[in-house]
């Protein structure tokens, strides 16, 4: 199987990064590094080359069913094939509902939902030609509950799990499996910067965590790693959630949380 | 090398889900002992231990026994018995038939998890089916037993978290045992036991290690499958 190609939207860093490289190191498939951030995917593809790994990058706007269909196109035309898609391009957001602008809500469903959706139309024809062919889609814990201030990205994610059921059902005639991988709070530049801003403690989400720390994208990788290959064939509409126990913890004593500690 | 290989432990040696889970680490390189109520063919270099019984102090044993055997245990595996199926009207003692099933499972965590804690390190993986959330025909002693170790997967994974011994759990879907016809499953085949040791393999493992109280679904997208 090391002949597949994958491509791994919003792939430049953090957990696409680590997905690429995943998937790259387990199953030595050529992994296409897609991104908004064209240069940034061209480095982190340059850095994952000089580790030993077969793997390539193009720029990538999700929210355009013209890219989508420009950057599988690019895939095809120097690998002959895809075989993997994953869907993790995202962008966050933190706001009070009641003020939120239209347009803000409206990039992020764009982003995550509809970004998730046309990617996977336009890899549709090489996935179902693949005979391998597996979607993995990046949910959310924010997506199986309420994380106020989250509006448009806990709708966007929720909207993620049921894509992928309904993907994975539709598309299973194809030989498309279709899954997701819901995160809990993982390390990465993104949780880094939602810091700074003051909208995030990392101390807390640790806190707030069962297993006391947050994950690291390597832990997602692997996930995807799994989901996307044939050890997984009968595995399809599931959303695994890699949360460190995040979502099953009721935490009564409110661990991590403002209210709670003040 | 004996001593870098894992020590996997997997119960219900009976059923051949915990016989193809059993190869499949035996397979990897682990050392693997296979439990089973009664003799049965254990696959190649799997130690075999014959239990009776399934109480909790039986099960404690065993665990100190394998434990001064071979220094420690990495993985123990909870297999699944379904209760057999029947109108729950017509058996006798159902809820006795219910909690023996979540008791094994129950037991084998009890049992396993003290060394686990007292080294910091080490995976419990629960087996149940998907009808814990999806009911069908007959099967409503499955469902409860199923729903009761996906709860205690749920609680003793969060509970024991901090502890270092992650707790997770597979459900399988078979067309075979629901009497679905393949049709009605997505990917229009029925689970092989190939499939649940794949899963079990990935949880388990180090790839796994931010998977806790979770239960991954195995099933070719038969629950997810909401007809029209």
């Amino acid at each position: 199987m090391s002949e597949l190609v994958a491509l791994v939207t919003g792939a430049g860093r953090g957990i696409g990064l680590g997905i690429a490289r995943a998937l790259g190191r387990e199953h030595g498939w050529t992994v296409v590094l897609g991104d908004l951030a064209g240069e940034r995917a061209g480095e982190a593809a340059d850095a994952l080359a000089k580790e030993g790994l077969r793997a390539d990058a193009t720029g990538l706007d999700v929210t355009s069913s013209g890219s989508c269909r420009t950057g599988v196109d690019a895939v095809l035309a120097r690998h002959g094939r895809l075989d993997v898609l994953v869907n993790n391009a995202g962008i966050a957001d933190y706001g009070p509902a009641e003020t939120t602008a239209e347009e803000d809500w409206s990039r992020v469903i764009d982003v995550l939902l509809t970004g998730t959706f046309l990617m996977s139309q336009a890899a549709y024809a090489p996935l179902a030609a693949s005979g391998h062919g597996a979607i993995v889609n990046i949910g959310s814990i924010g997506g199986m509950g309420g994380w106020p201030m989250r509006d448009a990205y806990g709708a966007a994610k929720a909207g993620v799990i049921n894509l992928t059921q309904t993907l994975a059902t539709e598309w299973a005639h194809a030989g498309i499996r279709v899954n997701c991988v819901s995160p809990g709070t993982i390390v990465t530049e993104m949780a880094a910067e939602a810091e700074r801003r003051g909208v995030a403690s990392l101390a807390r989400y640790a806190a707030r965590s069962p297993v006391g720390r947050m994950g690291d994208v390597e832990e997602i990788g692997a996930a995807v790693a799994f989901l996307a290959s044939d050890r997984a064939s009968f595995v399809t509409g599931a959303n695994l959630r890699v949360d460190g126990g995040w979502v099953a913890w009721l935490n009564a004593a409110g661990h991590g949380y403002p209210e709670a500690e003040g | 090398m004996t001593a870098d290989r894992r020590v996997v432990v997997v119960t219900r040696g009976e059923s051949e889900r915990s016989l193809a889970i059993a190869r499949a680490f035996e397979q990897e390189g682990a050392q693997v002992v296979l439990v089973a109520r009664a003799a049965v063919d254990a696959p190649p270099g799997v130690e075999l231990r014959i239990l009776g019984a399934t109480d909790l102090e039986t099960c404690r044993r065993l665990v100190a026994d394998i434990v001064s055997e071979r220094g420690r245990i990495d993985v123990w595996v909870n297999g699944f018995v379904a209760p057999e199926p029947g109108e729950a009207l017509a058996v006798d003692q159902p809820s006795h038939v219910v909690s023996a099933a979540i008791e094994d499972t129950l037991h084998g965590c009890l049992a396993a998890a003290p060394p686990m804690i007292a080294r910091g390190e080490g995976v419990i993986l629960n087996l149940s089916t998907v009808l814990a959330t999806h009911h069908e025909g007959e099967h409503a002693l499955e469902s409860a037993a199923s729903g009761g170790v996906r709860s205690l997967t749920h609680a003793l994974g969060v509970e024991w978290a901090p502890r270092g011994v992650r707790v997770v759990g597979v459900a399988w879907g078979a067309a075979a045992s629901t009497g679905a016809s393949l049709q009605r499953v997505p990917l229009q085949r029925d689970l092989t036991n190939r499939d649940l040791a794949e899963a079990a393999s990935y949880l388990c493992g180090p790839g796994g290690s931010f998977v806790i109280a979770e239960t991954l679904v195995v099933d070719g997208g038969l629950t997810t499958y909401q007809m029209f």
